[in-house]
């Protein structure tokens, strides 16, 4: 245990790699009996409240439209100055969507295990994320599973910034809620304000939403003290998607490229 | 014999833990199966079984999930060997002091990790209301399991059939 004190931050250790191996058949069955009882719950579900269900999606379908026709000329004209300005798309690719197979809610660590790994494109440092914003980053990755870090872990520190103003910091979580530190006591941050991620991390690309802030009151120094609520509904997560990290400064390459 | 007991439950406790988390059940997700798990293997009053198998447990629990590996292995190799002292030293009176017992372990199991994990990664150590409230379903559920393994099924069985026969 103390020798990992020491190597914090590498890949996967050997113990991690036999251990997956080694639980791959039972972690994947117990999945897999898990989905077939959802499936049979959802198929009765959905036999007996079909005809709600439909009159509800007809009317969010109406609306949706509504509001993709809004938005397409706003986005017909983002892509026209996107080609023009030659600037690469703020959202990364999606590598694989993946089912959520236990979370660890323990003290101050929110850590889980997802059902996606190097075979289905999953790298290391790929982020995650659901429609509704951030979810948290993967830390290390077998053939058929990876294991993530949430935001919310105490452990876990993503580039943020306050959209509405655009002032930046680092977004912290402490087991349940999140902060954001280092923003000046100067700065204008209002509760409902979106944070989002600043893409200034070399590890989560710019524009995905963190949370809301819920609370802001005078910290220490020169900082406020400013709480979020989490974008991502982190109690009741399915799937994720798995992004492609961003490119860090090591590589050598620039987001742009 | 108690190397398959041991076997057998440890990877019962690891299947319960994926599929209650992929069925998204809010209460037995929070169970620490593994400490049940480690609990039954104790019952047998076998030092190096629950000891083994709660080192075992917890270092199948540390490869799936914590950042730490060995930090569940020892905290449930300590609390299997503390399970059979308990259960050598003394008699147990019934569901609710084995449900109180496993609670107050889970508790003790979630401080040993928090305290390892602010020693050795830097972790804030930190002690939720989750994690008060996964101990007392812990408790419970090991209440209600232990009070179905030790009731009398055959005999409520025969009873009820001599019932119906009269």
């Amino acid at each position: 245990m103390s020798a990992q004190a020491r190597q914090k931050g590498r890949g996967p250790s050997l113990l991690e790699r036999t251990g997956f191996f080694v639980l791959s058949p039972l972690v994947a069955g117990s999945h897999q009996a898990a989905q077939a009882e959802k499936s049979v719950a959802g198929s009765i579900r959905s036999y007996f409240g079909a005809r709600r269900e439909n009159e509800v999606l007809r009317r969010r379908v109406s609306s949706l439209e509504e509001q993709v026709f809004a938005l397409r000329a706003g986005a017909e004209d983002a892509a026209h100055l996107r080609a023009l300005l030659k600037l690469a798309p703020f959202l990364p690719a999606v590598r694989a969507a993946a089912p959520i197979l236990s979370i660890e809610e323990r003290g101050s660590y929110r850590r889980a295990l997802i059902g996606a790994g190097a075979d289905s494109g999953v790298l290391p440092r790929s982020p995650l994320a659901v429609t509704a914003g951030l979810v948290g980053r993967v830390t290390s990755v077998s053939p058929r599973f990876a294991k993530a870090i949430l935001v919310t872990d105490a452990d876990s520190a993503v580039g943020g910034r306050i959209a509405r103003t655009g002032e930046q910091g680092v977004v912290r979580g402490d087991g349940g809620e999140l902060r954001i530190d280092y923003v000046s006591a100067l700065a204008d941050v209002r509760p409902g304000d979106l944070v989002e991620t600043a893409g200034i991390d070399g590890i989560f690309p710019r524009g995905i939403p963190i949370g809301t802030v819920t609370r802001v009151t005078r910290g220490k120094a020169l900082f406020l003290a400013i709480r979020l609520a989490p974008a991502a509904p982190l109690h009741r997560l399915d799937d994720v998607l798995v992004l492609d990290p961003a490119p860090s400064a090591e590589d050598g390459r620039s987001p742009s490229e | 014999m108690k190397a398959l007991r041991v076997a057998i439950s440890t990877l019962a406790a690891a299947g319960a833990t994926v599929l209650f988390a992929s069925l998204r059940a809010p209460l037995l997700s929070s169970v620490d199966w593994f400490l049940l798990a480690v609990a039954y293997q104790a019952a047998s009053a076998s030092f190096i079984a629950a000891t083994v198998g709660g080192a075992l447990g917890g270092l199948i629990e540390d490869v799936l999930l914590h950042p730490l590996k060995g930090a569940h292995a020892f905290a449930k190799a300590l609390l299997g060997y503390a399970f059979a002292l308990v259960a050598v030293r003394m008699v147990f009176g019934g569901a609710l002091v084995v449900a109180a017992t496993i609670a107050i372990a889970e508790l003790a199991n979630d401080v040993l990790v928090a305290a390892l994990g602010r020693l050795l990664l830097g972790t804030r150590f930190a002690i939720t209301s989750a994690d008060l409230g996964g101990s007392v379903v812990t408790g419970a559920v090991g209440g209600l399991l232990y009070w179905a393994w030790r009731f009398p099924w055959k005999e409520e069985w025969r009873r009820r059939q001599r019932r119906r026969l009269r």
